[in-house]
């Protein structure tokens, strides 16, 4: 009450003098030839706004009253100029009111500062910048911990980050990305669920026609693994068949040809840049003849395009495009149908609703539906293009989907490592804490407030996680093959050209250095220089040692988490392969050959020529491996069912001598034979689980009826049991060996199996390839040995996870015995005399060693009491996907307690070993 | 012309009475202090309003946005019970101030 009298006494001051102060604004506009009246004003204003105190309701009001008092003097005559330039020093300096409204506002707060602007840059930050670089210069172990700690967390996330970023990116390169549509279809019959990512062949042409919003369509349709010759050179290819609207909907640019002409004829082809290269070397593909093989005839066609290469990140991949007119003329030729599905892409109109066309297609179907009688309703969706990669898993996809899970589980590892990092952060920096006990309270005696200490200790943070970034980026790019090749993917990164891959590091760095330096600088900046000052100092907040404890407790057990669950992964697919499956796989070399249909047709001539080596131990040509083949279900009915009660079986077509190759025993009856011809057309084998699955006691004789064998007529006819199998496992061990039924087909089968003598490998390959030139097919010697097919491609992504979660359980567990380590080089320098005075007491260096290591190890304990529950829970969950699985056992616990427990005193160890060896002597001396 | 000190000691009793009346917004406060002391009475305008905020912190006046003349956003201040009793105490002191100055110079000399 008392100050405001002053404050007027200071305001008339203020007035007097004002003529001696320069107004800025005034200045501004002095110079221009034209005066601007609302450009003054608004020049005034900003100079208001450069003062701190000048809050906006302030600014506001002081303009208000200017342009009221220049109003006043334009009434009085006084043009705009004038008026503006009395007006402003009638107000008076602003520089005194502002100073006048820090002191009204700033009052009742302890500190009555000058008033002074605060500044975005503070003036230590040199100071800061020196200590920070200080502290970690001098402090190298403890700098290595976390710089090195939180490069490698950055470092998992970066790698996450870019795999992320492609899972994201797929097919969004095509320019209309966001209007094109894959049209799906669903239906059920007989109970069954049936999803197919194709349609109707007919679809998209029919929905130019019927639906306006539908602009544009594009069929597709892939074939897998046919052979392309050009003067003698051979390749495998996908063949792809499209219509020419494919150039016009997905954005697939041509380096040769043109768009509208590539496509025109049955005959053209267009090849990609890689492909061209392959087979054309440096000659020039355009208008080159390329014989295309299929089953059962050669085709010649004319190169007119060279497109670029498909980029990585699209859901369908082709090097080698048809018109789909190629296929219909083909099909006309040999009197055969048509394609009748295929996939089905359309162009939606910019302004259109893609729920407004999926009714509209309903519309269509239902329509089409009951013109023709059917009795399966369809239902068809709308599948955006973008979403494809992450969100379908269809029958009759073009490729292999991904989908979200695995994004999820990388992200959680990633988040994990870089949180174990961060606490390692967090503890050693509040545990060192008396160290800047001292610095802390000389700024906050010299005048700095808590939010400053806050800052600088966050900005310290900052600084630690961006020199972490820049560590990350190098072991990122450096582990980046190896990440490749653990998720498939030949990810790359450019820095110049990933604007958001800039971002996120950004992002990353500011997350981090809040993360881990939040706490710590709160922790800080609560100390009140009386008691950091006091000789005594206790710096021992029982709170902060908790704390402590909890979070390396936390560090620990997830730890333990991935390490069980690397024990689990690894048993689990070592028992995977070492389990007898029921067959021999050993030593066996398959070839595929379905893709000529006259050689299939000569398993004898096969047989003669391939067997003919003396390493070559037996041959057979059947239709699919066992442990990757499961057949195909049909409904059948068994003796003694009635049709009601028909039930699915798993039919499987094997050739000659079948199940002697493979070594699988009968338990009743006979094996197929070439003599018996009734074999081929009404004689089936069962195995174990079918004849279980029937209730049948004695199953040789009896009968099945199904459609697999048909009469004249087209009616099923019945097939008598001839014998019976032993269970082997058909699929991986995934699924349950289910019930299956064996026809006898003597030829027309798709793969050759050899058995080859162990020794001399190389020998019998060199054969092999060499009979094969001589043998009447266009196909290319491809083979692979049958054990590590199974292994390799059959538990791919299992072996895939195994690795994740030994390599995340090595990080884990070398970051969590870095922070360890450096708890324990810290609490052996603390109690440095502790321990110099029991040893002069008499106790024993073994002694001091347990006394130091006693702590630790309790935590450690604590940690696997958290960790084995959640380990059982996750790991159990993973085992469920295996029908076939090893039971989790105490002993993996166990080893996994052990192993981290040895692992962490051994880290302890160094430093007590240290402190229990020092002389009493050196360490007192002072005392 | 009236002394610094004393145009200080009466800024709050002047701008109190002057929101007596009705509320009213810094400009026009200022015009009637002017008009009232015929120009003796001298403030640098700008002043005005760090003093309003101080005596509205204080809880003597209370100010509100309007929008008046068109589009010109104004604070207008109004008196609060609390600067009612204010304004009686200070009237109170310059009463008597007054009152004793009055009778210290009685009678009037006469004014050259």
């Amino acid at each position: 009450m008392d100050e405001s009298p002053q404050c007027a006494q200071e305001a008339v001051e203020a007035s007097t003098c004002f003529g001696l102060i320069k107004n800025e604004a005034y200045h501004h506009i002095k110079g221009e030839k034209m005066f601007d009246l609302k450009q003054a004003i608004k020049k005034w204003r900003k100079e208001l706004h450069k003062d701190e105190s000048m809050e906006d309701g302030y600014i506001t009001e002081l303009e208000s009253h200017l342009k009221d008092e220049i109003e006043n003097q334009l009434n009085m005559g006084k043009n705009e100029e004038e008026a503006f330039n009395t007006a402003v020093k009638m107000i008076g300096p602003v520089d005194r009111i502002g100073a006048e409204f820090h002191k009204t506002d700033s009052r009742g707060l302890i500190s009555l500062s000058d008033k002074k602007k605060p500044k975005f840059m503070p003036d230590l930050l040199w100071n800061y910048m020196k200590v920070a670089l200080r502290k970690i210069r001098r402090h190298k172990v403890y700098s290595f911990i976390n710089i090195f700690g939180l490069a490698v967390g950055m470092a998992c996330c970066i790698l996450i980050m870019l795999f992320v970023q492609d899972e994201l990116s797929y097919d969004r390169f095509h320019e209309k990305s966001d209007r094109i549509y894959r049209i799906t279809s669903h239906w059920e019959r007989e109970g069954r669920e049936f999803h197919y990512a194709t349609t109707r062949n007919q679809m998209g042409p029919d929905l130019i026609q019927e639906i306006p919003e539908i602009k544009n369509a594009v069929r597709l349709w892939m074939h897998r693994w046919f052979v392309v010759e050009h003067e003698g050179k051979r390749l495998t290819t996908d063949p792809t068949f499209a219509d020419p609207s494919l150039f016009e909907v997905f954005t697939f640019p041509l380096i040769r040809g043109s768009k509208e002409k590539a496509l025109a004829d049955p005959n053209n082809v267009v090849i990609s840049e890689s492909f061209a290269e392959k087979i054309f070397g440096d000659q020039d593909p355009m208008g080159k003849v390329l014989t295309l093989y299929s089953t059962d005839s050669r085709y010649d066609l004319k190169v007119t395009g060279i497109m670029e290469n498909i980029p990585q990140n699209s859901h369908f991949h082709f090097d080698f495009l048809l018109p789909l007119e190629h296929l219909r003329v083909r099909s006309k030729e040999k009197k055969v149908d048509f394609l009748r599905h295929c996939l089905t892409y359309v162009l939606l109109d910019e302004r259109s609703d893609p729920e407004v066309v999926k009714e509209k297609i309903q519309q269509y179907t239902d329509r089409l539906n009951q013109e023709r009688q059917s009795s399966v309703q369809r239902r068809h969706r709308l599948q955006p293009l973008t979403s494809i990669h992450l969100h379908s898993d269809l029958a009759l996809e073009a490729g292999q989907n991904s989908s979200l899970s695995s994004s999820y589980l990388l992200s959680a590892v990633a988040l994990v490592i870089l949180l174990i990092a961060c606490i390692n952060f967090m503890n050693l920096s509040t545990a060192r804490s008396s160290l800047r006990g001292r610095e802390v309270g000389m700024r906050k005696v010299l005048g700095a407030n808590r939010l400053q200490i806050f800052r600088q200790f966050l900005g310290e943070s900052m600084l630690l996680a961006f020199n972490a970034v820049v560590i990350g980026l190098a072991l990122a790019a450096a582990l980046l093959p190896f990440f490749n090749s653990l998720v498939f993917k030949q990810l790359s990164f450019n820095l110049g050209e990933n604007f958001s891959f800039v971002m996120g590091l950004f992002l990353l760095v500011l997350l981090v250095g809040f993360l881990a330096g939040a706490y710590p600088a709160v922790f800080l900046s609560s100390f009140r220089p009386v008691d950091v000052f006091k000789i005594e100092y206790k710096r021992r907040s029982i709170a902060g040692v908790l704390l402590r404890k909890v979070l390396v407790v936390f560090q620990f057990a997830l730890s333990l988490v991935f390490i069980i669950g690397t024990l689990v992964v690894f048993r689990q697919l070592n028992y995977v392969k070492n389990k007898d499956l029921g067959f021999d796989k050993n030593n066996v070399i398959s070839i595929p050959i379905f893709k000529d249909k006259k050689l299939c047709e000569r398993p004898e001539l096969i047989k003669r020529e391939l067997g003919q080596h003396p390493n070559v131990v037996d041959v057979v040509v059947t239709e699919g491996a066992p442990g990757s083949y499961n057949g195909f279900p049909v409904k059948c009915v068994p003796e003694g069912y009635s049709e009601d009660e028909a039930i699915d079986l798993n039919w499987i077509q094997v050739g000659e001598d079948f199940f002697d190759f493979f070594k699988v025993g009968f338990t009743m009856g006979r094996d197929f034979s070439k003599e018996i011809t009734s074999d081929q057309y009404l004689s089936v084998i069962l195995n174990e689980t079918a004849v279980r699955i029937l209730g049948w006691t004695n199953p040789v004789g009896k009968q099945i009826k199904s459609s697999v064998f048909l009469d004249s007529d087209q009616k099923p006819v019945s097939a008598t049991v001839i014998g019976v199998v032993k269970d082997y496992h058909n699929d991986s061990l995934h699924d349950k060996i289910e019930p299956c039924v064996y026809r006898y087909i003597p030829d027309r089968h798709g793969q050759i199996f050899l058995r080859i003598k162990p020794n001399n490998v190389q020998e019998t390959l060199a054969f092999l390839e060499k009979k094969w030139r001589e043998l009447p097919t266009h196909l290319i010697f491809s083979h692979y040995f049958m054990d590590t097919h199974l292994e390799n491609q059959i538990y791919r992504q299992d072996r895939r996870e195994g690795k994740i979660f030994t390599f995340s359980a090595i990080l884990a567990i070398v970051l969590a015995c870095l922070g360890l380590f450096g708890l324990a080089s810290f609490t052996a320098e603390r109690r440095v005399k502790e321990i110099g005075i029991r040893k002069v007491l008499g106790a024993s260096a073994s002694k001091i060693v347990i006394l130091l290591g006693k702590d630790f190890s309790l935590l450690v304990l604590i940690a696997n009491v958290v960790a084995w529950p959640i380990g059982y829970y996750v790991m159990h969950r993973w085992l469920q996907d295996f029908a076939y699985r090893i039971s989790i056992g105490w002993l993996t616990f166990a080893l996994a307690g052990i192993l981290v427990f040895v692992i962490s005193l051994l880290t302890i160890s160094y430093h007590s070993l240290k402190a229990a060896h020092k002389n009493p002597a050196e360490t007192l001396r002072y005392e | 012309m009236i002394s610094k000190a004393l145009v200080a000691a009466s800024t709050k009793p002047i701008i109190l009475s002057i929101l007596l009346s009705r509320e009213n917004y810094g400009y026009q406060i200022i015009q009637r202090v002017k008009k009232l002391s015929g120009g003796s009475l001298e403030w640098s305008d700008g002043m005005l309003y760090p003093v309003l905020r101080r005596m509205e912190k204080e809880g003597f006046i209370q100010s509100q946005w309007k929008i008046s003349d068109g589009s010109r956003h104004r604070r207008y201040y109004k008196l609060t019970d609390l600067g009612k009793e204010e304004l009686m105490k200070e009237r109170k002191q310059w009463m008597k101030v007054h009152n004793a100055l009055k009778k210290l110079w009685k009678p009037l000399p006469a004014l050259d």
